[in-house]
Protein backbone atom coordinates (compact mmCIF):
# COMPACT_ATOMS: atom_id res chain seq x y z
CA UNK A 1 0.00 0.00 0.00
CA UNK A 2 1.54 3.29 -1.07
CA UNK A 3 -0.14 6.51 0.00
CA UNK A 4 0.62 9.97 -1.35
CA UNK A 5 0.43 11.86 1.94
CA UNK A 6 -0.01 15.28 0.33
CA UNK A 7 -3.40 14.11 -0.95
CA UNK A 8 -4.58 13.16 2.54
CA UNK A 9 -4.73 16.74 3.84
CA UNK A 10 -8.35 17.83 4.07
CA UNK A 11 -8.94 21.51 3.32
CA UNK A 12 -11.84 23.01 5.28
CA UNK A 13 -12.51 26.29 3.51
CA UNK A 14 -15.11 27.43 6.04
CA UNK A 15 -12.68 26.84 8.91
CA UNK A 16 -9.51 28.11 7.29
CA UNK A 17 -7.93 24.84 8.32
CA UNK A 18 -5.96 22.03 6.72
CA UNK A 19 -6.44 18.75 8.58
CA UNK A 20 -4.55 15.45 8.61
CA UNK A 21 -5.46 12.61 10.96
CA UNK A 22 -7.89 14.88 12.81
CA UNK A 23 -5.12 17.41 13.51
CA UNK A 24 -5.21 20.90 11.99
CA UNK A 25 -1.79 21.57 10.45
CA UNK A 26 -0.32 25.05 10.14
CA UNK A 27 2.61 26.39 8.16
CA UNK A 28 5.40 28.16 10.06
CA UNK A 29 9.06 28.90 9.45
CA UNK A 30 12.19 27.88 11.31
CA UNK A 31 12.70 31.35 12.78
CA UNK A 32 9.32 31.19 14.50
CA UNK A 33 9.82 27.58 15.53
CA UNK A 34 13.13 28.39 17.20
CA UNK A 35 12.00 31.63 18.80
CA UNK A 36 9.03 29.95 20.45
CA UNK A 37 11.02 26.91 21.53
CA UNK A 38 13.92 28.89 22.99
CA UNK A 39 11.46 31.15 24.82
CA UNK A 40 10.28 28.04 26.64
CA UNK A 41 13.78 26.63 27.06
CA UNK A 42 14.82 29.79 28.89
CA UNK A 43 12.64 28.62 31.78
CA UNK A 44 14.31 25.24 32.08
CA UNK A 45 15.66 25.97 35.56
CA UNK A 46 12.19 27.00 36.72
CA UNK A 47 10.28 23.93 35.58
CA UNK A 48 11.07 20.89 33.36
CA UNK A 49 10.21 22.35 29.95
CA UNK A 50 10.90 19.02 28.28
CA UNK A 51 7.68 17.77 29.83
CA UNK A 52 5.78 20.41 27.88
CA UNK A 53 7.75 20.32 24.61
CA UNK A 54 8.07 16.55 24.31
CA UNK A 55 4.85 15.56 26.10
CA UNK A 56 2.64 17.80 23.95
CA UNK A 57 4.20 16.46 20.75
CA UNK A 58 3.72 12.90 22.01
CA UNK A 59 0.03 13.49 22.67
CA UNK A 60 -0.42 14.87 19.17
CA UNK A 61 1.66 12.20 17.42
CA UNK A 62 -0.30 9.46 19.17
CA UNK A 63 -3.74 10.93 18.43
CA UNK A 64 -2.86 11.81 14.84
CA UNK A 65 -1.54 8.40 13.83
CA UNK A 66 -4.17 6.39 15.67
CA UNK A 67 -6.76 8.34 13.73
CA UNK A 68 -4.90 8.20 10.43
CA UNK A 69 -4.32 4.43 10.66
CA UNK A 70 -8.02 3.95 11.40
CA UNK A 71 -9.16 6.26 8.59
CA UNK A 72 -6.98 4.44 6.05
CA UNK A 73 -7.50 0.97 7.50
CA UNK A 74 -3.73 0.44 7.90
CA UNK A 75 -3.05 -2.52 10.23
CA UNK A 76 0.27 -3.87 9.00
CA UNK A 77 3.20 -2.66 11.13
CA UNK A 78 5.46 -2.14 8.14
CA UNK A 79 2.82 -0.11 6.33
CA UNK A 80 2.19 1.96 9.45
CA UNK A 81 5.91 2.73 9.72
CA UNK A 82 6.05 3.70 6.06
CA UNK A 83 3.10 6.03 6.54
CA UNK A 84 4.70 7.72 9.55
CA UNK A 85 7.95 8.19 7.61
CA UNK A 86 6.04 9.66 4.71
CA UNK A 87 3.98 12.04 6.87
CA UNK A 88 7.15 13.10 8.70
CA UNK A 89 8.93 14.20 5.53
CA UNK A 90 5.83 15.55 3.77
CA UNK A 91 5.35 17.93 6.70
CA UNK A 92 8.96 19.08 6.40
CA UNK A 93 10.17 17.57 9.68
CA UNK A 94 13.08 15.81 7.94
CA UNK A 95 13.80 12.15 7.23
CA UNK A 96 13.46 9.15 9.51
CA UNK A 97 13.55 5.39 8.94
CA UNK A 98 11.61 3.40 11.51
CA UNK A 99 12.57 -0.12 10.33
CA UNK A 100 14.81 -0.77 13.36
CA UNK A 101 12.12 -0.01 15.94
CA UNK A 102 9.90 -2.54 17.66
CA UNK A 103 7.20 -2.41 20.34
CA UNK A 104 9.91 -1.99 23.00
CA UNK A 105 11.32 1.07 21.23
CA UNK A 106 14.85 1.30 19.85
CA UNK A 107 17.31 3.80 18.44
CA UNK A 108 16.53 6.27 15.69
CA UNK A 109 19.06 8.51 13.93
CA UNK A 110 18.91 11.03 11.12
CA UNK A 111 21.11 13.78 9.71
CA UNK A 112 17.96 15.69 8.71
CA UNK A 113 15.61 16.97 11.39
CA UNK A 114 14.02 20.42 10.99
CA UNK A 115 14.79 21.95 14.37
CA UNK A 116 18.33 20.59 14.64
CA UNK A 117 19.30 21.21 11.03
CA UNK A 118 18.08 24.82 10.94
CA UNK A 119 19.37 25.64 14.43
CA UNK A 120 22.85 24.37 13.53
CA UNK A 121 22.77 26.50 10.39
CA UNK A 122 21.58 29.65 12.15
CA UNK A 123 22.72 29.89 15.77
CA UNK A 124 25.94 29.37 17.81
CA UNK A 125 26.64 25.77 18.91
CA UNK A 126 24.84 24.63 22.06
CA UNK A 127 26.97 24.18 25.18
CA UNK A 128 27.72 20.59 26.25
CA UNK A 129 25.41 20.63 29.27
CA UNK A 130 22.35 21.43 27.13
CA UNK A 131 20.27 18.72 25.52
CA UNK A 132 19.60 18.75 21.76
CA UNK A 133 16.86 20.83 20.18
CA UNK A 134 14.76 18.10 18.56
CA UNK A 135 12.05 18.04 21.24
CA UNK A 136 9.14 18.05 18.81
CA UNK A 137 10.34 15.09 16.75
CA UNK A 138 11.20 13.19 19.93
CA UNK A 139 7.67 13.43 21.28
CA UNK A 140 5.93 13.13 17.92
CA UNK A 141 7.83 9.95 17.09
CA UNK A 142 7.27 8.50 20.57
CA UNK A 143 3.53 9.02 20.05
CA UNK A 144 3.78 7.55 16.56
CA UNK A 145 5.53 4.42 17.89
CA UNK A 146 2.74 3.97 20.45
CA UNK A 147 0.16 4.25 17.66
CA UNK A 148 2.04 1.88 15.37
CA UNK A 149 2.03 -0.87 18.03
CA UNK A 150 -1.43 -0.03 19.43
CA UNK A 151 0.14 0.94 22.75
CA UNK A 152 -1.57 3.34 25.13
CA UNK A 153 -0.58 7.00 25.13
CA UNK A 154 2.33 7.63 27.49
CA UNK A 155 3.73 4.11 27.41
CA UNK A 156 6.90 5.01 25.46
CA UNK A 157 9.64 7.07 27.05
CA UNK A 158 12.28 8.87 25.02
CA UNK A 159 15.45 10.89 25.17
CA UNK A 160 17.59 12.71 22.65
CA UNK A 161 21.17 11.50 22.81
CA UNK A 162 22.88 13.34 19.94
CA UNK A 163 22.26 16.55 18.05
CA UNK A 164 23.66 18.48 15.09
CA UNK A 165 23.63 21.56 17.32
CA UNK A 166 26.27 20.01 19.57
CA UNK A 167 28.67 18.94 16.83
CA UNK A 168 27.27 15.44 16.34
CA UNK A 169 26.90 14.28 12.73
CA UNK A 170 23.27 13.30 13.27
CA UNK A 171 20.30 13.59 15.56
CA UNK A 172 19.73 10.47 17.64
CA UNK A 173 16.93 9.48 19.96
CA UNK A 174 16.37 6.51 22.18
CA UNK A 175 12.82 5.18 22.69
CA UNK A 176 11.92 2.67 25.38
CA UNK A 177 8.87 1.05 26.99
CA UNK A 178 7.94 2.42 30.40
CA UNK A 179 6.51 0.37 33.23
CA UNK A 180 4.14 3.23 34.00
CA UNK A 181 2.16 5.66 31.84
CA UNK A 182 3.30 9.24 31.43
CA UNK A 183 0.57 11.68 32.50
CA UNK A 184 -0.46 12.71 28.98
CA UNK A 185 -3.85 13.53 27.47
CA UNK A 186 -5.18 12.85 23.97
CA UNK A 187 -4.90 15.80 21.62
CA UNK A 188 -7.76 18.29 21.39
CA UNK A 189 -7.92 17.55 17.64
CA UNK A 190 -9.95 20.18 15.83
CA UNK A 191 -10.78 21.79 19.15
CA UNK A 192 -13.85 23.97 19.57
CA UNK A 193 -13.83 25.05 15.97
CA UNK A 194 -16.12 27.51 14.24
CA UNK A 195 -17.05 28.17 10.63
CA UNK A 196 -17.39 31.25 8.45
CA UNK A 197 -17.08 32.38 4.85
CA UNK A 198 -13.97 34.23 3.75
CA UNK A 199 -15.45 37.71 3.47
CA UNK A 200 -14.83 39.60 0.23
CA UNK A 201 -14.56 43.31 1.10
CA UNK A 202 -16.24 45.65 -1.37
CA UNK A 203 -13.52 48.28 -0.95
CA UNK A 204 -10.76 46.31 -2.67
CA UNK A 205 -10.41 44.34 -5.85
CA UNK A 206 -8.08 41.85 -4.13
CA UNK A 207 -9.85 38.51 -4.78
CA UNK A 208 -9.64 36.92 -1.33
CA UNK A 209 -10.90 33.42 -2.16
CA UNK A 210 -8.98 33.25 -5.43
CA UNK A 211 -5.70 34.05 -3.65
CA UNK A 212 -6.40 31.59 -0.84
CA UNK A 213 -7.09 28.85 -3.37
CA UNK A 214 -3.96 29.65 -5.38
CA UNK A 215 -1.82 29.34 -2.24
CA UNK A 216 -3.53 26.08 -1.32
CA UNK A 217 -2.37 24.73 -4.68
CA UNK A 218 1.28 25.58 -3.97
CA UNK A 219 3.02 22.25 -3.46
CA UNK A 220 5.34 23.32 -0.58
CA UNK A 221 7.07 20.01 -1.21
CA UNK A 222 10.01 18.75 0.83
CA UNK A 223 13.40 18.10 -0.69
CA UNK A 224 13.53 14.40 -1.54
CA UNK A 225 16.90 13.88 0.17
CA UNK A 226 16.43 15.97 3.33
CA UNK A 227 12.68 16.06 3.92
CA UNK A 228 12.99 19.78 4.57
CA UNK A 229 10.80 22.42 2.88
CA UNK A 230 12.69 25.46 1.66
CA UNK A 231 10.50 28.28 0.35
CA UNK A 232 10.20 32.07 0.58
CA UNK A 233 13.76 32.33 1.92
CA UNK A 234 13.00 30.24 5.03
CA UNK A 235 12.61 26.58 5.98
CA UNK A 236 8.95 25.73 6.51
CA UNK A 237 7.10 23.07 8.46
CA UNK A 238 3.50 21.95 8.29
CA UNK A 239 3.20 21.23 11.99
CA UNK A 240 0.06 20.39 13.99
CA UNK A 241 -1.18 23.78 15.18
CA UNK A 242 -2.21 22.31 18.51
CA UNK A 243 1.47 21.88 19.32
CA UNK A 244 2.19 25.60 19.16
CA UNK A 245 -1.03 26.52 20.92
CA UNK A 246 -0.70 24.02 23.73
CA UNK A 247 2.98 24.58 24.46
CA UNK A 248 2.26 28.31 24.69
CA UNK A 249 -0.69 27.77 27.03
CA UNK A 250 1.11 25.17 29.15
CA UNK A 251 4.26 27.29 29.41
CA UNK A 252 2.23 30.31 30.49
CA UNK A 253 0.39 28.26 33.11
CA UNK A 254 3.57 26.64 34.47
CA UNK A 255 5.29 30.01 34.73
CA UNK A 256 2.33 31.48 36.63
CA UNK A 257 2.43 28.51 39.00
CA UNK A 258 6.19 28.62 39.57
CA UNK A 259 6.90 32.35 39.61
CA UNK A 260 3.53 33.99 40.24
CA UNK A 261 1.36 36.51 38.41
CA UNK A 262 4.21 39.02 38.10
CA UNK A 263 5.74 36.85 35.37
CA UNK A 264 2.63 37.13 33.14
CA UNK A 265 3.65 40.30 31.24
CA UNK A 266 7.10 38.86 30.49
CA UNK A 267 5.77 35.57 29.12
CA UNK A 268 3.00 37.27 27.16
CA UNK A 269 5.48 39.69 25.66
CA UNK A 270 7.63 36.79 24.46
CA UNK A 271 4.58 35.23 22.81
CA UNK A 272 3.73 38.56 21.17
CA UNK A 273 7.31 38.72 19.98
CA UNK A 274 6.94 35.27 18.43
CA UNK A 275 4.20 36.81 16.27
CA UNK A 276 6.58 39.58 15.17
CA UNK A 277 9.20 36.99 14.30
CA UNK A 278 6.65 35.05 12.26
CA UNK A 279 5.27 38.10 10.42
CA UNK A 280 8.74 39.36 9.65
CA UNK A 281 10.31 36.16 8.41
CA UNK A 282 7.49 34.07 6.95
CA UNK A 283 5.03 36.70 5.76
CA UNK A 284 7.79 39.16 4.86
CA UNK A 285 9.30 36.44 2.70
CA UNK A 286 5.93 35.63 1.15
CA UNK A 287 5.25 39.28 0.27
CA UNK A 288 8.55 39.52 -1.58
CA UNK A 289 8.30 36.19 -3.39
CA UNK A 290 7.84 35.43 -7.06
CA UNK A 291 4.60 33.64 -6.16
CA UNK A 292 3.25 36.82 -4.54
CA UNK A 293 4.24 38.86 -7.59
CA UNK A 294 2.43 36.41 -9.84
CA UNK A 295 -0.73 35.75 -7.84
CA UNK A 296 -1.39 38.76 -5.62
CA UNK A 297 0.55 41.78 -6.84
CA UNK A 298 -1.62 42.40 -9.94
CA UNK A 299 -4.46 43.34 -7.58
CA UNK A 300 -2.52 45.66 -5.28
CA UNK A 301 -3.56 49.22 -6.12
CA UNK A 302 -2.94 50.87 -2.73
CA UNK A 303 -0.88 50.04 0.38
CA UNK A 304 -4.05 48.81 2.13
CA UNK A 305 -4.45 46.14 -0.52
CA UNK A 306 -1.28 44.51 0.80
CA UNK A 307 -3.11 44.01 4.10
CA UNK A 308 -6.00 42.30 2.34
CA UNK A 309 -3.71 40.23 0.12
CA UNK A 310 -1.66 38.79 2.96
CA UNK A 311 -4.84 38.20 4.99
CA UNK A 312 -6.22 36.09 2.14
CA UNK A 313 -3.21 33.81 2.38
CA UNK A 314 -3.56 32.95 6.06
CA UNK A 315 -6.43 30.41 5.69
CA UNK A 316 -4.25 28.51 3.22
CA UNK A 317 -1.56 28.30 5.90
CA UNK A 318 -4.21 26.74 8.15
CA UNK A 319 -4.32 29.60 10.63
CA UNK A 320 -8.05 30.39 10.35
CA UNK A 321 -10.01 33.04 8.47
CA UNK A 322 -9.27 36.75 8.64
CA UNK A 323 -12.39 38.86 8.02
CA UNK A 324 -11.92 42.52 7.12
CA UNK A 325 -15.23 44.35 7.01
CA UNK A 326 -13.89 47.86 7.64
CA UNK A 327 -11.11 49.38 5.52
CA UNK A 328 -7.75 49.44 7.23
CA UNK A 329 -5.65 52.62 7.42
CA UNK A 330 -1.96 53.13 8.22
CA UNK A 331 -3.07 54.01 11.76
CA UNK A 332 -5.69 51.35 12.47
CA UNK A 333 -6.67 47.84 11.43
CA UNK A 334 -9.37 45.80 13.10
CA UNK A 335 -9.59 42.26 11.69
CA UNK A 336 -12.03 39.64 12.97
CA UNK A 337 -10.57 36.18 13.26
CA UNK A 338 -12.70 33.11 12.61
CA UNK A 339 -11.47 29.77 13.84
CA UNK A 340 -8.08 31.27 14.71
CA UNK A 341 -6.08 28.12 15.37
CA UNK A 342 -4.63 29.16 18.69
CA UNK A 343 -8.02 30.16 20.15
CA UNK A 344 -9.70 27.05 18.79
CA UNK A 345 -7.18 24.72 20.41
CA UNK A 346 -6.95 26.48 23.77
CA UNK A 347 -10.72 26.96 23.97
CA UNK A 348 -11.06 23.18 24.04
CA UNK A 349 -9.27 23.08 27.38
CA UNK A 350 -11.07 23.59 30.65
CA UNK A 351 -10.09 26.86 32.33
CA UNK A 352 -7.16 27.91 30.16
CA UNK A 353 -4.65 30.40 31.52
CA UNK A 354 -4.42 32.46 28.32
CA UNK A 355 -7.43 34.72 27.73
CA UNK A 356 -6.41 35.73 24.20
CA UNK A 357 -3.92 34.80 21.49
CA UNK A 358 -0.75 36.82 22.10
CA UNK A 359 0.72 35.34 18.93
CA UNK A 360 -2.07 37.04 16.94
CA UNK A 361 -1.31 40.40 18.59
CA UNK A 362 2.28 40.17 17.43
CA UNK A 363 1.45 38.76 14.02
CA UNK A 364 -1.03 41.41 12.94
CA UNK A 365 0.98 44.32 14.32
CA UNK A 366 3.99 42.79 12.54
CA UNK A 367 2.09 42.79 9.24
CA UNK A 368 1.23 46.47 9.71
CA UNK A 369 4.84 47.32 10.55
CA UNK A 370 6.14 45.54 7.46
CA UNK A 371 3.69 47.19 5.13
CA UNK A 372 3.55 50.71 6.50
CA UNK A 373 6.79 51.22 8.42
CA UNK A 374 9.07 49.21 6.11
CA UNK A 375 6.97 50.41 3.14
CA UNK A 376 6.96 47.01 1.56
CA UNK A 377 4.43 48.22 -0.96
CA UNK A 378 6.96 50.48 -2.68
CA UNK A 379 10.35 48.84 -2.10
CA UNK A 380 12.15 45.55 -1.73
CA UNK A 381 13.68 45.21 1.71
CA UNK A 382 16.33 42.95 3.18
CA UNK A 383 14.77 40.95 5.99
CA UNK A 384 17.76 41.14 8.30
CA UNK A 385 18.49 41.92 11.92
CA UNK A 386 18.89 45.63 11.26
CA UNK A 387 15.40 45.99 9.82
CA UNK A 388 13.94 43.76 12.54
CA UNK A 389 15.44 45.90 15.29
CA UNK A 390 14.19 49.01 13.54
CA UNK A 391 10.61 47.73 13.29
CA UNK A 392 10.17 45.86 16.53
CA UNK A 393 12.83 46.68 19.07
CA UNK A 394 13.77 50.33 18.92
CA UNK A 395 10.20 51.19 19.87
CA UNK A 396 7.45 49.03 18.43
CA UNK A 397 5.67 50.74 15.57
CA UNK A 398 2.33 49.01 16.09
CA UNK A 399 0.55 47.32 18.95
CA UNK A 400 -2.23 44.74 18.77
CA UNK A 401 -4.83 44.12 21.46
CA UNK A 402 -7.88 41.90 21.55
CA UNK A 403 -11.14 43.87 21.62
CA UNK A 404 -13.03 40.60 21.94
CA UNK A 405 -11.66 37.13 22.59
CA UNK A 406 -13.20 33.68 22.40
CA UNK A 407 -10.83 32.67 25.19
CA UNK A 408 -12.42 35.28 27.45
CA UNK A 409 -15.99 34.25 26.69
CA UNK A 410 -16.47 36.45 23.63
CA UNK A 411 -18.44 35.34 20.58
CA UNK A 412 -15.50 35.93 18.27
CA UNK A 413 -11.90 37.14 18.13
CA UNK A 414 -11.39 40.78 17.17
CA UNK A 415 -7.92 42.30 17.15
CA UNK A 416 -7.24 46.01 17.03
CA UNK A 417 -3.87 47.05 15.67
CA UNK A 418 -2.92 50.67 16.23
CA UNK A 419 0.07 52.77 15.30
CA UNK A 420 1.98 53.82 18.40
CA UNK B 1 30.63 39.07 48.89
CA UNK B 2 30.99 41.49 45.97
CA UNK B 3 27.90 43.38 44.86
CA UNK B 4 27.19 44.97 41.48
CA UNK B 5 24.58 47.22 39.91
CA UNK B 6 22.46 45.64 37.20
CA UNK B 7 21.10 48.79 35.58
CA UNK B 8 24.18 49.65 33.44
CA UNK B 9 24.26 46.06 32.21
CA UNK B 10 20.56 46.05 31.40
CA UNK B 11 20.88 49.31 29.47
CA UNK B 12 23.80 47.98 27.47
CA UNK B 13 22.01 44.72 26.67
CA UNK B 14 18.85 46.49 25.56
CA UNK B 15 20.75 48.87 23.32
CA UNK B 16 23.21 46.35 21.93
CA UNK B 17 21.12 43.19 21.61
CA UNK B 18 17.40 43.70 22.22
CA UNK B 19 14.89 44.40 25.01
CA UNK B 20 14.01 40.70 24.97
CA UNK B 21 17.58 39.64 25.52
CA UNK B 22 17.46 41.10 29.03
CA UNK B 23 14.12 39.47 29.86
CA UNK B 24 15.38 36.13 28.55
CA UNK B 25 18.60 36.31 30.52
CA UNK B 26 16.66 37.21 33.68
CA UNK B 27 14.30 34.25 33.26
CA UNK B 28 17.29 31.96 32.83
CA UNK B 29 18.87 33.30 36.01
CA UNK B 30 15.70 33.65 38.04
CA UNK B 31 15.92 30.37 39.89
CA UNK B 32 19.32 31.26 41.38
CA UNK B 33 18.34 34.88 42.09
CA UNK B 34 15.16 33.90 43.91
CA UNK B 35 17.07 31.37 45.99
CA UNK B 36 19.27 34.27 47.10
CA UNK B 37 16.25 36.41 47.96
CA UNK B 38 16.12 38.63 44.88
CA UNK B 39 12.62 38.79 43.36
CA UNK B 40 11.80 39.03 39.66
CA UNK B 41 11.03 42.76 39.73
CA UNK B 42 14.45 43.67 41.14
CA UNK B 43 16.08 41.97 38.16
CA UNK B 44 13.68 42.97 35.40
CA UNK B 45 13.58 46.63 36.39
CA UNK B 46 16.61 47.35 38.55
CA UNK B 47 16.71 50.77 40.19
CA UNK B 48 19.90 52.83 39.66
CA UNK B 49 21.36 52.09 43.09
CA UNK B 50 20.03 48.53 43.55
CA UNK B 51 22.81 45.98 43.85
CA UNK B 52 22.91 42.18 43.58
CA UNK B 53 25.62 39.63 44.37
CA UNK B 54 28.19 39.26 41.59
CA UNK B 55 27.18 35.62 41.13
CA UNK B 56 23.77 36.74 39.85
CA UNK B 57 25.40 38.98 37.27
CA UNK B 58 27.66 36.08 36.33
CA UNK B 59 24.59 33.91 35.71
CA UNK B 60 23.06 36.60 33.51
CA UNK B 61 26.30 37.07 31.56
CA UNK B 62 26.62 33.34 31.10
CA UNK B 63 23.11 33.26 29.61
CA UNK B 64 23.90 36.11 27.24
CA UNK B 65 27.08 34.36 26.15
CA UNK B 66 25.19 31.16 25.47
CA UNK B 67 22.24 32.80 23.71
CA UNK B 68 24.00 35.44 21.64
CA UNK B 69 27.71 34.66 21.83
CA UNK B 70 28.23 38.13 23.31
CA UNK B 71 30.62 39.24 26.07
CA UNK B 72 30.04 42.28 28.24
CA UNK B 73 32.60 45.05 27.49
CA UNK B 74 34.98 45.91 30.31
CA UNK B 75 33.77 49.52 30.58
CA UNK B 76 30.18 48.38 31.21
CA UNK B 77 31.40 45.89 33.79
CA UNK B 78 33.37 48.71 35.46
CA UNK B 79 30.22 50.86 35.56
CA UNK B 80 28.31 47.99 37.16
CA UNK B 81 30.91 47.47 39.87
CA UNK B 82 31.28 51.16 40.81
CA UNK B 83 29.49 51.83 44.07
Amino acid sequence: MRVEVATLFQVHSRRGSVVLGGEPHVVHCHYYNHFLQTSLEDADELYPVEEVLVGTAQEIGHSLFRRLFAELGVRDIGQRKALVESVYSTCGFGKVELAGLNSEGGLLATPYEHYAYTYAATFPPRPPHKRGVAYFSQGYLAGAIEAIYDLPLGSIGSRQIACLTKGDPEVRWEFFRLNHLLPLSPSVGEGRHEEAELYQPSFTRVPMAQIRDAVLRLPLAPDSETGLIEAFGVVLTRLPGNYYSLISERHFRRMLEVVGPEIAPVVLDMLVESGHVCAFNTLGGVMQSAEWDAVVRPYLDRPEDWIYGISAILPALGWGIVQISVPSTPALWRPSLKNWYESTAIRALSQPALDHSPFACGLFSGIMALIYAARLYEQRVTLDGTLYRNLFQEGRRYEGIFLESRLAGGATDVVEVKAK
Amino acid sequence: MEYVRLLPVKQWVQQTISPYAWDRAVIRSLSRARAMGFPLASLLNPAPQNVVPFSILQAILSSLREMYGIELPQDVLTKATLQ
